[in-house]
């Protein structure tokens, strides 16, 4: 237990790759000892992330868990791990969603072992850049997703899997390529400190060290605008496109409706949270004066990500790519929020991450349920399925009104804890963002009545309602998004403390 | 003095001998061509620990032409390493006919001479000289294939351009003798320090001959404009040296450019008409972003790495265009992630070659279940090449990166966005053969190839992920060779 | 004994529960009736302890008559710390024994009314969330847990409307009903973000703030100081809520979804769409009277859009012939009434009309569905008629009811809607000034418009002769059974003896249910007090009553005879007008138009300039590049390696037959070498002139 807890942080981002040696060395035939021993290695995962979550002091605003080494002296590279409120609810969505992934991929017939190796080393990934507060290490780990995304999708995705494949990668690779820039950049300005064994450093990457001990407002200016506003632009670009915020949003559709379900699951419910993640971990911390300077700009751009892609929602035919639509106006809210500087607004920003993270998975599953029957997405092809499949309809239902944002469900408390803190700041345009409490009510409903509601399509008689591995998958997230919201203290509880040290280093920063 | 010499020149001695006796031994009875290799891989060896002698007395200056020092040596190390995997790629390879290998073992010792000869050269003339031999080396070995066509043309070709470049740079150097009196790069660079600072003609003109100059050495490199020669003589060389060319003789060229660059060229020619970074940083930047263009829809895999190596060095350079300590290091260090990722991907080419016939991406259609481990380790390289984390590739373009990012400044800050971006690009050609093998479906039967091929690939494979994650020694290495340069 | 508090909303929520998981079952094993008694025992328990709180209530003192319980802390964000927080003080009282005991018997009448259907199950579990939700809603002691309430009645709302889904307009009507609501919402958050602003404002950043009512109560003064612009913040907020209260409560703008609302099942568009749900809007209002009192021109606008609907909807009444759809006009009209009174700033004569009209509404809607039950169906009261003999109980207690809300003297809706019309004349020498006398005219001639379009209901319904259906229609007519009559005798009861809690002050006695929430209005009454005159409110009295006779003796001249036939040379003689308010002024239609169509086409427009231009973008630029690509490669291979061809099989060529030539050519192409170097050179003294 000592151990563990010691290293609970390696070995939640680890094990997946022992998981994944060992699943190499299965012969493929044994399809299922390999799904098997995938999912166990997520459980466990999820375990350790529980047993991480409830040993988390929220009222010490230290860090917890650390694991701090030197890594390469010569680069002054360090590996790093710790969480705070920040990335705590993080890491535990993380592991949630993958163990609710791995269950969803049982469906996979096609080259099993490759499809459960490849997303083992994508929880590694994932796991990695949560808790890495390295610079090096978090890039490491960022890119790392790239690869095993790009297969999942390539390989096991829809009709036009290749192109939204290759879209992907190169989108993101190109908005990661600039954050390198921002991090050497950010390395080679950051003033002399120790290492965590004491030696003497000139320069370092270690976020932390770099959030308290440096100040980059002073640094020479290039291009005629100041170094840490440049910075602060690469670094975003990089993040806006994970997020993704428009006008950066367009893989998003192509990858969500290309990929199969569980790996749209793992996007909308994890890699989308990275952006927002990574500009609450970098950009606000290390670059405050920056961050104050963006922030009206990031709040526009989160308007018009939530406005926008609502009414693109409204127009979509394809049942995947209005959910996936939907996530984008959804992750503006956090967009909004946070660049309000208010604390119920960051608060909201980072609930709303890991409510999003539980809802939009379900709405995934939810799409990939009918797929699975209908082999097609249509919205207007269907009709009267709530008689035919009274419990699949009963989910769908309860997922689209907690993500249009019902209180008593999970998605409420969020949205309206980002309206509250972004209103103060932005009477305006939060005013026009809320407009999408009723298109997003609007097109949910229309696509309810469109899919469920209406006379029986006799082309859908004699569909079975759901199976237990959907069960399985979509029971859990009904109950949290149940819960949460009733007792969204389970989240903020966590949250809150490093919130405060958040916004007041942002308002002292400079 | 003699043993001074002999002490010296050990390894390159040790080399020449070691060629003539596989020359002899060899042409006086045909054996089959791993005996040869292996023979000459043993010899390598002695070779090798000759190296490392010679590295225990400190540097020596040779008749004022060469200077043996541990940056010469880093690159003797990279020749030799590199030569080995080549004499091992060699063994029944395609386009290596059994009826030659005599010469061909001399060719690679000679090449190892020629080479570290230049990185060792500090005298325009001996640089001149050793140039010239190792090009003849290439010419010749490029054209090998007597009963190809495509061989024969490719090396004509190759020599034209040769001697095009040869003939600026002999050109450019004849008039640094002029105004300096002298082919030591020290010499050269006290006079140019020296010449009047508002005098136009001159200075477009010396400006120009430095251009010449590196031209014989961008030729090397097969940078912009001197690098068109390079995608036929790859496609049409014989695949295990194309591989060394595309490793061993860059490295020679950059070794001696860095040196030219160091010693020889003062820093700012002048400041009204330019200086050896902004040359640098524009050649890198063309030369990338040209390569890069051409590697996109290329379908002979051969040519694609011709290509793409054209912009590695074009990375390199925009290294070098930084002319500081950290650049030569991260050029250096680059070198060796270069060496293993690019032999790896050249074997992983040449394995599937010789089974079709040629380098045709469509040969690597469904190879990911044909052949798992070879398509995982092509994989490898390929994105190491493409430079994402956690590759041995990552780290070289991270080190090239920082050496331009640490100078700060505009001007530096544009080149490694472009740098970088262009990185990014390159995904997309790197991304095509990885789709081909795994996104594409094709025959369905088993490929399956010689296990010491497997070996070595399976251990370049290796180093391109451990260096990737553990950098470190590499850095040390670099580190100790280079420090004796002080720019 | 604050723990009951608890019991009240979660008994409803536990029946949902079960009939919602294995009603299903239930329902195959046992047939519905289960369900509907697991139901209605849930709801009918919640009814005896809310009157046994009631009572508890009533023992204590009057200053300390609230029961507080405070579950757990919900929300805390920042300084914002939201409670989960359960009150019982006389309003919250009255609210919950409305709704639970309303709730009860149409639970009850229910039973009878759905024996048939497949999925009683269903209606069941959604019927119990309702009055689990409804519960929430009038116990929250915050906003915030208020909203959770009040968007899960509508909810609700759209699954009952909604509920046999299988007719896609059913299901329309439920979407047109939620989205129609979250317009209101819109309003009621924005409101919200004000209200917290303007709190931010007064308490600073860092003072820990929750929105339970008394907390808002002790600030509410100092926040009618708060400005933004030229606007006080709590005529904003004010006014913004009341958007929230039109799309609840179906007020102008926002009442056309009530209408189509009645797709629902009978008995929920009684429960929800008549009695409890849609009067939320007034309960709001009036459980905010610390706010609005702050701010004249708020409670202004209220008590006009209220009178106004009150008219309006009125006179829509007159050209319907669906019998549900009048008495959904008749509710707007008669919410119009509350939220007048509430508006001038009466509260409890609102909340006193609530009461009532939920009793005597919910006996019309289900007597109505007594009669659309017993004519099988049959809505259209065209097709009705002499139906008084044929099933007499539902006749008499509707008859009854309709008096009610004429305002007959005895009878509760007299009291009630007199209360209004008196309140709302004194607000005009109070603080509404010539606006007073507006709403209160509005309302008089709304009187007796209802008075008219009632009788006209039930003239044509159940008088005349012979009914006007088909034969089949006809032999089959019964009374409804005992379920559902005892239910309409109880509510019958009710509609009567409802009016006399609170008797008006000119007959000596003093109103008790003034004086019960006297408790909650008082210290806004101090603020806001309106002058009294008897001699005033007996005109009135008369006045009310003269109009209520007016209208239905015109109603008797007009239809008694030959039902609706009668109004035949009425209809013709204003053709046009009647064409207009039977198409209910075509608001539907314009609607419809301004904000469905617009939006859908404007979504459109946006989703394709999405798929085209931004992300043409994005695949421009790849195909660019590969442009670029091949562009690149035919330079290279043409012109840079074309020439080097050329030279080179020249030269083959040549050394074949004539050896040594060779050199001869090579310049012609070291000038293009050369012209490399040069290229740099420029590009040089350009990145010079640049850097200089």
């Amino acid at each position: 237990m000592e151990f563990i807890l010691e290293n609970i942080l390696s070995l939640m981002t680890f094990l997946p790759i022992l998981g994944m040696v060992i699943v190499a060395f299965i012969p493929s035939r044994f399809t299922q000892a390999i799904k098997y021993v995938s999912a166990t290695f997520s459980g466990l995962v999820f375990l350790l992330s529980l047993i991480l979550y409830f040993n988390f002091q929220p009222d010490n605003r230290e860090l917890q868990f650390v694991e701090h080494y030197v890594w390469i002296r010569a680069f002054n590279i360090e590996y790093f791990m710790g969480v705070d409120g920040l990335n705590v609810s993080l890491v535990l969505l993380t592991a949630l969603i993958s163990l609710i992934a791995c269950i969803a991929s049982f469906g996979i017939e096609k080259k099993v072992k490759g499809y459960f190796s490849m997303f083992l080393l994508l929880m590694t990934g994932m796991m990695g850049t949560f808790v890495a507060l390295d610079l090096f290490l978090f890039y490491i780990f960022w890119e790392v997703m790239l690869l095993p995304m790009y297969f999942l999708i390539g390989i096991w995705g829809g009709p036009r899997k290749e192109y939204a494949a290759i879209k992907f990668f190169l989108y993101t690779l190109f908005g990661s390529v600039l954050m390198l820039i921002g991090i050497i950049a950010l390395y080679y300005n950051s003033s002399p400190t120790t290492l965590v064994d004491g030696t003497q450093a000139a320069h370092t990457f270690n976020i932390m060290k770099l959030t308290t001990e440096n100040d980059f407002s002073n640094v020479a200016p290039l291009f005629g605008i100041s170094f840490a506003k440049l910075i602060f632009i690469l670094f975003f670009i990089g993040f806006a496109i994970k997020i993704p915020m428009f006008p950066f949003h367009t893989w998003l559709p192509d990858a969500h409706v290309e990929a199969p379900t569980p790996i749209s699951v793992i996007l909308a419910g994890i890699l989308l949270k990275m952006g927002i993640y990574g500009i609450l971990r970098i950009n606000y911390q290390i670059l405050p004066e920056a961050t104050l300077w963006a922030a009206p700009a990031v709040a526009v751009f989160g308007a018009i990500n939530i406005v926008y892609a609502a009414f693109v929602c409204m127009a979509q035919e394809d049942l995947k790519k209005l959910i996936a639509y939907s996530s984008v106006s959804h992750m503006g809210f956090s967009l909004l929020a946070m660049s309000s500087f208010s604390e119920p607004g960051i608060s909201g920003a980072v609930l709303q991450l890991f409510t999003h993270g539980v809802i939009s998975p379900m709405l995934f599953l939810i799409a990939g349920v009918i797929y699975d029957r209908a082999h097609h997405r249509e919205i207007n092809k269907f009709g009267g399925l709530a008689h035919i499949m009274p419990e699949y309809s009963a989910f769908t239902g309860l997922a689209f009104m907690a993500s249009l944002g019902l209180p008593g469900l999970a998605g409420f408390i969020a949205e309206a804890l980002c309206f509250i803190g972004a209103f103060s700041a932005f009477k305006l345009l939060t005013a026009i963002s809320v407009i999408s409490v009723i298109i997003t009510a609007g097109y949910y409903l229309w696509t309810m009545q469109r899919v469920f509601l209406g006379p029986v399509n006799p082309r859908y008689e004699g569909y079975k309602d759901l199976n237990l591995r959907e069960r399985l998958t979509l029971y859990p997230l009904a109950i949290i998004i149940v819960v949460l919201g009733f007792y969204p203290m389970i989240i903020l509880d966590k949250i809150n403390p490093s919130i405060f040290g958040l916004i007041n280093s942002i308002k002292t920063g400079f | 003095m003699y043993e001074d010499i002999l002490m010296t020149f050990s390894p390159e001695i040790a080399a020449l001998i070691s060629g003539i006796i596989t020359l002899i031994f060899f042409s006086l009875k045909r054996y089959p061509f791993e005996i040869v290799s292996s023979l000459s891989i043993a010899l390598l060896g002695v070779v090798l620990l000759f190296v490392l002698l010679s590295g225990e007395s400190g540097d020596k200056t040779i008749f004022g032409l060469f200077i043996r020092d541990n940056f010469s040596t880093f690159f003797k190390l990279i020749f030799i390493v590199s030569i080995i995997l080549t004499f091992i790629l060699s063994v029944r390879a395609r386009e290596i006919p059994e009826s030659i290998t005599p010469e061909y073992s001399l060719m690679l010792f000679l090449f190892f001479v020629s080479a570290s000869f230049m990185v060792m050269a500090r005298n325009f003339l001996a640089l001149y000289v050793s140039m010239e031999i190792l090009s003849l080396i290439s010419y010749l070995c490029v054209s090998f294939d007597l009963n190809r066509i495509r061989s024969q043309e490719a090396g004509l070709k190759y020599a034209i351009f040769g001697a095009v470049a040869s003939a600026l740079m002999l050109f450019g150097i004849s008039y640094l003798y002029g105004i300096s009196g002298s082919l030591d790069y020290a010499d050269i660079s006290k006079s140019l320090l020296s010449l009047n600072q508002n005098n136009e003609p001159v200075f477009v003109l010396t400006l120009l001959i430095i251009l010449m100059i590196f031209g014989g050495l961008f030729f090397k490199l097969a940078a912009f404009p001197f690098y068109a020669w390079s995608p036929d003589a790859y496609q049409g060389g014989p695949t295990p040296f194309v591989a060394l060319l595309a490793v061993a003789s860059k490295s020679a060229g950059v070794g001696a450019l860095i040196r030219v660059i160091v010693t020889a060229f003062p820093l700012n020619v002048s400041e009204n008409f330019g200086s050896i970074p902004i040359i640098l940083g524009i050649v890198s930047i063309l030369t990338m972003t040209l390569g890069n263009l051409l590697a996109i829809n290329q379908n002979n895999l051969k040519r694609l790495l011709a290509y793409s190596s054209i912009a590695h060095a074009g990375y390199i350079i925009m290294a070098l265009s930084s002319v500081d300590i950290i650049g030569i290091q991260s050029a250096m260090f680059y070198l060796v992630s270069y060496l293993i990722m690019n032999l790896g991907a050249f074997y992983c080419v040449q394995i599937v070659s010789d089974r079709t016939g040629d380098e045709d991406i469509s040969n690597f259609y469904g190879m990911g279940s044909r052949n798992p481990y070879l398509a995982a380790i092509f994989t490898i390289f390929l994105l190491s090449l493409t430079g994402i984390p956690p590759f041995f590739g990552f780290v070289g373009k991270f080190y090239l990166f920082s050496a331009v990012i640490s100078k700060g400044g505009a001007f530096y800050y544009s080149l490694a966005v472009i740098g970088v971006l262009n990185s990014a690009i390159s995904l997309y050609y790197y991304a095509r053969i990885i789709k081909a093998m795994y996104l594409t479906d094709g025959s369905e039967e088993v490929f399956s190839f010689d296990v010491v091929r497997r070996y070595v690939i399976g251990i370049l494979g290796i180093c391109a992920v451990l260096f990737g994650v553990y950098f470190a020694p590499v850095v040390r290495l670099v580190e100790r060779l280079s420090n004796i340069l002080n720019p | 004994m604050e723990y009951l508090l608890l019991l009240i909303p979660i008994l409803p929520l536990t029946g949902a529960i079960i009939n919602g998981t294995i009603g299903y079952f239930i329902q195959k094993r046992y047939g519905g009736q289960i369900n509907g008694i697991i139901a209605t025992t849930t709801i009918s328990i919640s009814f005896i302890i809310a009157v046994y709180l009631f009572f508890a209530l009533l023992n204590l003192p009057l200053e300390q008559r609230r029961i507080i319980l405070n579950l757990y802390n919900w929300v805390f964000a920042g300084s914002l710390s939201i409670d989960f927080e359960l009150v019982m003080d006389p309003l919250s009282a009255i609210m919950v024994l409305v709704v639970s005991g309303v709730g009860a018997l149409i639970h009850l009448y229910s039973i009878g009314y759905m024996h048939s259907d497949k999925s009683q199950w269903r209606y069941f579990s959604y019927l119990n969330l309702f009055a689990f939700s409804m519960l929430i809603l009038v116990m929250a002691n915050n906003l915030i847990l208020m909203f959770v309430g009040w968007e899960g009645v509508g909810l609700c709302s759209y699954l009952l409307i909604g509920f046999w889904y299988q007719d896609i307009d059913k299901a329309v009507a439920g979407m047109k009903a939620f989205i129609t609501n979250r317009v209101g919402d819109f309003g009621f958050l924005i409101g919200l973000f004000f209200l917290i602003s303007g709190i931010r404002l007064i308490e600073g950043d860092y003072k820990m703030v929750s929105l339970s009512f008394d907390y808002l109560k002790e600030v509410s003064e100092r926040l009618s100081g708060v400005h933004f612009g030229s606007f006080a913040l709590l005529t904003i907020v004010g006014l913004l809520f009341f958007v929230g209260a039109t799309g609840k409560s179906a007020q102008i703008p926002l009442y056309v979804w009530l209408p189509d609302a009645m797709a629902g099942p009978t008995p929920v568009s009684a429960l929800i769409h008549a009695a409890t749900m849609v009067t939320a809007g007034v309960y709001m209002i009036a459980r905010l009277n610390f706010l609005y009192v702050h701010s004249p021109m708020a409670l202004t606008v209220v008590a006009v859009v209220g009178a106004l609907t009150a008219l309006y909807a009125a006179t829509m009444g007159f050209a319907q012939t669906d019998i549900k759809k009048i008495l959904a006009y008749s509710t707007i009209s008669q919410l119009g009434f509350m939220f007048a009174a509430v508006g001038s700033s009466a509260f409890s004569s609102g909340i006193f009309h609530l009461m009532t009209h939920a009793f005597f509404k919910a006996c019309l809607f289900l007597g109505a569905g007594s009669v659309i039950h017993a004519m099988s169906g049959e809505q259209d009261i065209r097709k009705m008629g002499g139906l008084k003999n044929r099933i007499p109980t539902t006749y008499y207690t509707f008859l009854i009811a309709s008096l009610a809300i004429a305002g007959i003297p005895g009878l509760s809706g007299f009291f009630s809607k007199d209360e209004i019309l008196y309140k709302s004349f004194m607000s005009a020498s109070g603080f509404m000034g010539v606006w007073g006398y507006v709403v209160f005219l509005l309302l008089l001639i709304a009187t007796l418009c209802t008075a008219f379009y009632m009788f006209r209901l039930v003239f044509i319904t159940f008088f005349g002769s012979e009914v006007r259906a088909g034969e089949e229609v006809v032999h089959h007519i019964h009374e409804s059974p005992p379920t559902m009559t005892y239910v309409l005798i109880v509510l019958a009861f009710l509609s009567i003896a409802g009016g006399y809690v609170g008797l008006p002050e000119v007959f000596g006695v003093h109103s008790s249910i003034e004086s019960f929430l006297e408790p909650v209005f008082e210290d806004s009454r101090k603020i806001l007090s309106l002058p009294s005159s008897h001699t005033a409110e007996w005109i009135i009295m008369l006045l009310s009553i003269f109009a209520a006779i007016i209208g239905i003796y015109a109603a008797y001249r007009i239809y008694y005879k030959n039902g609706y036939e009668g109004a035949r040379p009425i209809r013709e003689r204003i053709a046009p007008i009647h064409y207009i308010v039977e198409n209910k002024y075509f608001v539907d239609e314009i609607y419809g138009f301004v904000f469905v169509d617009s939006v859908k086409i404007f979504s459109y427009l946006l989703s394709q300039f999405d798929k085209y231009v931004i992300d043409g973008i994005v695949n421009l630029a790849g195909k660019v590049t590969v442009l670029f690509a091949n562009l690149d490669g035919l330079i290279d291979k043409y012109v840079v390696d074309g020439v080097v061809n050329v030279v080179a099989y020249g030269i083959k060529f040549i050394g074949e037959r004539m050896r040594g030539l060779q050199t001869g050519r090579i310049q012609d192409y070291v000038y293009i070498m050369l012209s490399g170097g040069f290229l740099g050179l420029i590009l040089i003294r350009v990145l010079i002139y640049f850097m200089k």
